[in-house]
């Protein structure tokens, strides 16, 4: 029974993780980029939530609805005062044909961030105080924190959004074609420009929703950023590169390691646990689980 | 003489040290067809990616429409009326046949306003009859023959004036070629002027109203294609 | 067609080395102990700067991850003085052996990662050591390790440690860019598949180099634990490490021998100016990596290369000058 109820706890919470992963998925696919700030700015997202719009008065969700379209803003600017111009075309020898100049200035934002954050929000443990931290549910048995069920319901609606966005939409189809095939997407008429800025919007936004359901499942600080890039990186790895629905397959794994991990081995195990499956799957099937079937 | 749709003169294009086009110069008439042959190597897709914004470090002058080209961005340079189909088909793999037209149809639409279109996914559809029962498969899955269809539609969907084709029948059946040529024609009726590579001389002789010989960047023979052999298109080469 | 330097400049460039060894050689003569320290610092920044910019400047291999070798070097150096008995000495050559053999597997498992995947899976790895050693009782824990053997060792001894592990990196860095080895690693970072094409054996001359960083690597660790003398698991593998080892190689200058030189130069400067520890500090090297990799990406060793020509390691090589209109080369249609 024990072992339902943590698995069943951790396929909810990886619903939170696998939309920590779904940012970093479109940036990459769209961009080819690895943004090393991604986790920051959910950090950021949730630091915005707790520490300037609830404090303000607020309404939890009405904040959540600010959050998101504030942080589209983010991204997007980011992305075009400052990633864009490490994404030369020119390949420069030295600088790792092509790949280092925007792995420095993303994780150089990240620093930034991180200790932007220190200096005016300090160092203080933070955290969405509401009646949802410590409601829960039992079903057949099994005891689950609200927020939990929450953290998934909201992780698989934001997946659904995005693929019905990608599928059905004009905007999606030229996502889906920059990702495919830049130069090619360029001689249809696509502006890469345009579509970097909105992929980067886009991911941000995506983390503006993931800020606000780490403030309400924990607590955070300024360097928990660093923690949500790695859970980030793990969940698309795990998933498979390119594709949305392997990266939250890949969240709702990894959560369920690190408690399962927790639970067996002892709470200081969790995290342990989590990065063994990680190393596992890149020994025995480094392509993930669901691999992009196009070449 | 009216003032041709593209003028292309001393265009030189380089890879760092390598220069792959070394000073070609030609013209095309509204409505014309243009033949460019030449063998691998020979320049050709380097030639055709600095006409489209493509290649960077191309210089010399190309006037389209009676405006400068070269320095474009590649999606601007498709809303002047310059569409590719490129060397390989280049197909969006994650995108249905449909979805492949619509992503041009798509860009179209937000370039020309209101304004109604010249070619539709329905006239495309018309056009190649293989590739409506195609249409909801993926990119990647269809045969090349109909990849070099689709590849045409999407290129129409842009609203060309001017369309370019990086080897039309590479690859392809005799069968699928003839059905290639035919939408070809077509294409031509509407008023699209063409500027196509091809492979095989004597198609290339048969359709075109004019052909550019290309050998290692330069060009080795140009002017009509009537009357035309293939002797002095071999002659070019080694002659 | 090996380096190009004319008889003059190279006669120069050979006076002011050997100049700058003296100095540091005699430093007890003419520095006082805060000169000494201030050296020692730079030293193993420079050392680290090195063997970053070894993997990501010369193979391509951009990692987040240096800190794992960090820490593996500390650690048993730790170990081995202190829970093993083995003396300070040995324990120091052992940790560059430990640090290179771990690379091994390390390495292979990561190259399965490109780009920036395999900066970040570099990350991860190192995160799987620091919660492991966390959880170790041998190690100490969270709190961590003293080494008491080190306690004895001479503060001038460690200097002259330093600098003459310093010295030997560069030597060994120009010595193996000069031979075919560097030749061919060259090939790699400008273009993998064409050199692969070649013959060249990349995988293995990739993980060639991560194991040398490595082990390099280990040996600054080692040294600095020897200072410290005591070892924490979350100091030792802290993303700090790579941090300042990505700041001085890019703004000193990537795939340059004196760019992490004068990369480390300017750490060390800043950290003295702006406190070690802070925010400001962190916030201003921050700042500073993303400006130079937009505005001078190839850092000041580069910006000297271009603008005055000079070069302290000249370890590139020309090829010979293409006829006119010659047109053999890769895919030119």
């Amino acid at each position: 029974m024990q072992l339902v109820e943590t698995l069943i706890n951790g396929c909810l919470l990886g619903g939170l993780y696998g939309l920590i992963g779904l940012g970093l998925s479109i940036n990459f696919g769209t961009m080819r980029v690895v943004h090393l700030a991604h986790g920051d700015l959910i950090v950021l997202a949730a630091y915005f939530l707790v520490v300037v719009l609830v404090p303000a008065g607020i309404p939890p969700l009405a904040a959540a609805a600010i959050v998101v379209p504030v942080m589209f803003g983010v991204g997007f600017a980011l992305q075009h005062l400052i990633v864009q111009h490490s994404l030369g075309r020119q390949l420069d020898r030295a600088l790792g044909r092509g790949v280092l100049p925007p792995l420095i200035v993303t994780f150089g934002v990240s620093i930034v961030l991180q200790n932007v954050l220190l200096h005016y929000a300090t160092a203080d443990a933070r955290t969405l105080q509401s009646s949802l931290a410590s409601s829960g549910v039992t079903l057949g048995g099994v005891a689950i924190p609200t927020v939990r069920l929450v953290d998934f319901a909201v992780g698989l609606g934001s997946l659904g959004l995005l693929l019905l966005g990608l599928g059905r939409t004009a905007l999606g189809r030229a996502l889906r074609a920059t990702s495919d095939d830049l130069d090619t997407a360029r001689l249809v008429g696509i502006d890469p420009r345009r579509m970097y800025g909105v992929a980067a919007g886009i991911s941000a936004a995506t983390g503006g929703v993931a800020g606000v359901l780490l403030a309400a499942t924990s607590t955070f600080y300024p360097s928990t950023g660093s923690e949500v890039l790695l859970v980030a990186f793990e969940v698309v790895v795990v998933g498979g590169l390119g594709s949305l629905v392997g990266t939250f397959l890949g969240g709702l794994l990894l959560a369920s390691a690190q408690l399962l991990g927790a639970h067996f081995l002892g709470p200081s195990y969790g995290q342990l646990t989590a990065h063994a499956v990680v190393l596992a799957i890149l020994v025995f099937r480094p392509q993930g689980l669901l691999p992009r079937t196009a070449p | 003489m009216t003032e041709p749709l593209l003028r292309v003169a001393g265009l030189v294009a380089s890879y760092g040290q390598l220069q792959a086009v070394r000073g070609v110069s030609f013209e095309v008439g509204a409505g014309e067809a243009l033949a460019v042959i030449g063998e691998n190597g020979a320049g050709k897709t380097t030639l055709f990616h600095s006409l489209c914004g493509l290649h960077d470090a191309a210089t010399g002058e190309v006037v389209f429409g009676g405006e400068p080209l070269l320095g474009a961005p590649a999606h601007r340079i498709v809303r002047r009326g310059i569409a590719l189909v490129p060397e390989g088909r280049r197909i969006f793999p994650s995108l249905t046949v449909d979805e492949n037209l619509r992503v041009a149809e798509d860009q179209h639409r937000r370039a020309r306003g209101g304004a109604a279109p010249r070619w539709t996914r329905d006239r495309v559809y018309q056009l190649f009859p293989d590739l409506g029962p195609a249409s909801r498969r993926g990119g990647h899955q269809i045969s090349g023959g109909q990849q070099q269809m689709l590849a045409i539609g999407r290129a129409l969907l842009s609203g060309p004036r001017l369309l370019l084709l990086d080897e039309v029948s590479l690859g392809l059946s005799p069968a699928v070629v003839k059905i290639l040529y035919q939408a070809l024609a077509r294409i031509r009726a509407d008023g699209v002027t063409l500027v196509f590579v091809e492979q095989d001389v004597h198609r290339a002789l048969a359709f075109s109203d004019h052909l550019v010989c290309l050998h290692k960047g330069t060009v080795r023979l140009s002017g009509a294609s009537r009357g035309r052999s293939l002797d002095d298109v071999r002659r070019a080469y080694f002659g | 067609m090996t380096a190009r330097a004319a008889a003059a400049p190279g006669r120069l460039r050979a006076a002011i080395a050997a100049a700058l060894v003296i100095l540091l050689v005699a430093c007890p003569a003419w520095g006082s102990d805060g000169t000494r320290a201030t050296l020692i610092v730079f030293a193993y920044h420079a050392g680290l700067a090195q063997m970053w910019n070894l993997l990501a400047g010369y193979a391509g291999l951009v990692t987040f991850g240096q800190q794992l070798f960090i820490g593996l070097g500390g650690y048993t150096l730790a170990v081995g003085a202190e829970r093993l008995g083995l003396g300070v000495w040995p324990s120091f050559a052992l940790a560059a052996v430990v640090a290179g053999g771990l690379a091994v597997p390390v390495g292979a498992l990561t190259f399965r990662l490109k780009g920036g995947y395999f900066a970040v899976g570099s990350w991860l790895v190192s995160e799987v050591f620091r919660l492991a050693v966390g959880n170790s009782a041998y190690l100490g824990h969270a709190s961590g390790m003293f080494i008491r053997p080190a306690r004895s060792v001479e503060p001038w001894t460690v200097y002259y440690l330093a600098v003459g592990l310093l010295v030997a990196m560069v030597a060994l860095v120009v010595v193996t860019l000069r031979s075919r080895a560097g030749l061919a690693l060259m090939a790699i970072r400008d273009a993998e598949d064409a050199a692969a094409g070649l013959g060249v054996h990349v995988w293995r001359l990739k993980l060639l180099v991560f194991v040398v960083s490595a082990a390099g690597t280990g040996l600054v660790a080692a040294l600095i634990t020897v200072q410290t003398p005591f070892i924490q698991p979350n100091a030792a593998f802290s993303i700090q490490w790579s941090a300042a080892a990505s700041f001085m190689a890019v703004v000193g200058g990537l795939g340059t021998v004196e760019g992490p030189l004068i990369g480390a130069a300017v750490y060390v400067v800043l950290q003295d100016q702006l406190g070690a520890t802070g925010e400001v500090h962190l916030i201003v090297l921050g700042a500073i990596s993303v400006i130079v990799m937009l505005v001078a990406p190839r850092g000041i060793a580069g910006l000297v290369r271009d603008r005055l020509g000079w070069t302290l390691f000249p370890v590139a090589r020309r090829p010979p000058q293409a006829a006119a209109g010659s047109t053999t080369g890769p895919r030119a249609a």
